[in-house]
């Protein structure tokens, strides 16, 4: 249960760090994808299945908050938690900084996929209400981005396996590292 | 796996029912974080949007432009004050807007910043189709959404914004406004006949509901005309930039 508790608490940190600071930074910065990277780095190389919750529940906190940069992100989101849980459990090695940035690049691309989707889905029936130059743009980013920010999670392996101990996030028993 | 999902629910649960004082709750943590990060944003202009000038010369020109507008359009308020007056033999009565300032705590991500959430909702007066201005009158956007303790303010600039507005040219000419990619606007279906010029300032025309007229809202950029067309269209920069805001001010309807 407290695992739970703190879990959902870090949860909610890292998505309002997210949508009220780094929205607020200038040019690409705004487009870091930390919710993402977190919760990909702790599925992929904490093997904590929370991560996938993470990064699904942050489709459902922009949705329920109104501020979702393209319609539907809940389903996007969902999407690249799927991909994140398949692909961090059964393709890529917890081992190597190469395997979480194939987990990570493919839940990326996941949800640049879905959104797409979503997006043609949208044109349909109102065109003018979709961006492709603001997909690409963010797709683009995004890409670029998420590695960058798991290398840095992944040169702090240590402090953060020790953050997630104390935090009782992970046990002794469940670390696979 | 079971407990962090049955977490989760429970937060959506309560997100849903109680947002109004978990956003309260929240935006303790998220008042601080907007306004460090817009304060960077706002001291690395030069950096990030490939300007030529230093950031502090962009700021002072922008102040000096949108103080221009301001003005320009005080001023064409004043005339047509001043001319009901003279036809009326009334009396001024000076418009006396009633506001609440809301303090900006999430915004949706990117940098058009299309949506942002404040710390204000309908326990404070807050409600749907409400404008949020900044500056002297200077519109932001309109609210969206509601709860007791917060609301999400949708930008004039987003694509599924549109605003009625009016040009402050010769021929007063009315439109609607509407989002178009990154962070302009656009005026279509203008009759050939009307005078648009680049730099016409525009405002609210008054013909939306809950938008009182003359807030400003931006000036024209550039104007397509095609002679083999019946109208022409125009390309709106708005001036109030979502992006370098931390607060913004909502128009009550007891105002309006």
């Amino acid at each position: 249960m407290t695992k739970a508790f703190v879990l959902t608490i870090v949860f909610l940190l890292l998505a309002v760090v997210q949508t009220s600071f780094f929205a607020s930074l200038p040019g690409l910065l705004a487009y870091a994808p930390l919710v993402v990277a977190c919760g990909v780095y702790l599925r992929q190389q904490v093997q904590e299945r929370s991560g996938a919750l993470w990064i699904a529940g942050f489709g459902i906190f922009l949705d329920l908050l109104a501020i979702p940069s393209f319609p539907f992100e809940t389903i996007s989101y969902a999407a690249a938690a799927i991909v994140a849980t398949l692909t961090a459990g059964r393709v890529f090695s917890n081992r190597s900084w190469y395997g979480l940035l194939a987990c990570g690049a493919s839940s990326v691309a996941a949800l640049g996929i879905t959104r797409a989707i979503v997006l043609w889905a949208v044109s349909l029936q109102r065109p003018e209400r979709v961006s492709w130059a603001a997909f690409g743009e963010t797709f683009l980013w995004n890409m670029i981005l998420l590695p960058v920010m798991l290398s840095l999670c992944f040169a702090f392996a240590g402090r953060i396996r020790s953050f997630l101990r104390t935090t009782f996030m992970i046990s002794r028993d469940r670390e696979t590292l | 796996m079971v407990g962090p999902a049955a977490t989760i629910a429970t937060i959506v649960f309560l997100a849903i029912f109680f947002r109004g004082p978990l956003s309260r709750v929240l935006a303790f943590v998220q008042r601080p974080l907007v306004a460090s990060g817009t304060w960077i944003g706002n001291r690395t202009v030069g950096i990030f949007d490939a300007a030529t000038v230093s950031p502090e010369r962009v700021a002072r020109l922008e102040e000096e432009r949108d103080q221009a507008v301001v003005d320009r359009v005080e001023l064409e308020r004043l005339r047509f004050e001043n001319q009901e007056l003279r036809s009326q033999i009334g009396f001024l009565s000076r418009r006396k807007d009633m506001t609440v300032t809301a303090a900006i705590i999430s915004r949706s991500i990117g940098p058009a910043a299309s949506a942002f959430v404040i710390d204000r909702g309908t326990d404070d007066g807050v409600s749907v189709g409400l404008p949020a201005i900044s500056g002297d009158g200077i519109l932001v956007g309109k609210v969206v959404s509601a709860s007791p303790g917060s609301a999400t303010v949708r930008v004039i600039s987003d694509r599924d914004s549109a605003t009625a507005v009016t040009l402050l040219n010769g021929t007063r000419t009315i439109g609607v406004a509407n989002g178009i990619s990154g962070t302009l606007l656009a005026l279509r279906y203008i009759p050939q006949d009307e005078r648009i010029e680049t730099n016409d300032i525009v405002v609210t025309s008054g013909l939306e509901a809950n938008v009182p007229d003359g807030l400003i809202v931006g000036i024209v950029n550039s104007v397509t005309k095609d002679a083999t067309s019946p109208f022409q269209s125009a390309i709106l920069e708005p001036l109030g930039d979502a992006r370098r805001l931390a607060v913004v001010s909502i128009l009550l309807p007891e105002s309006l």
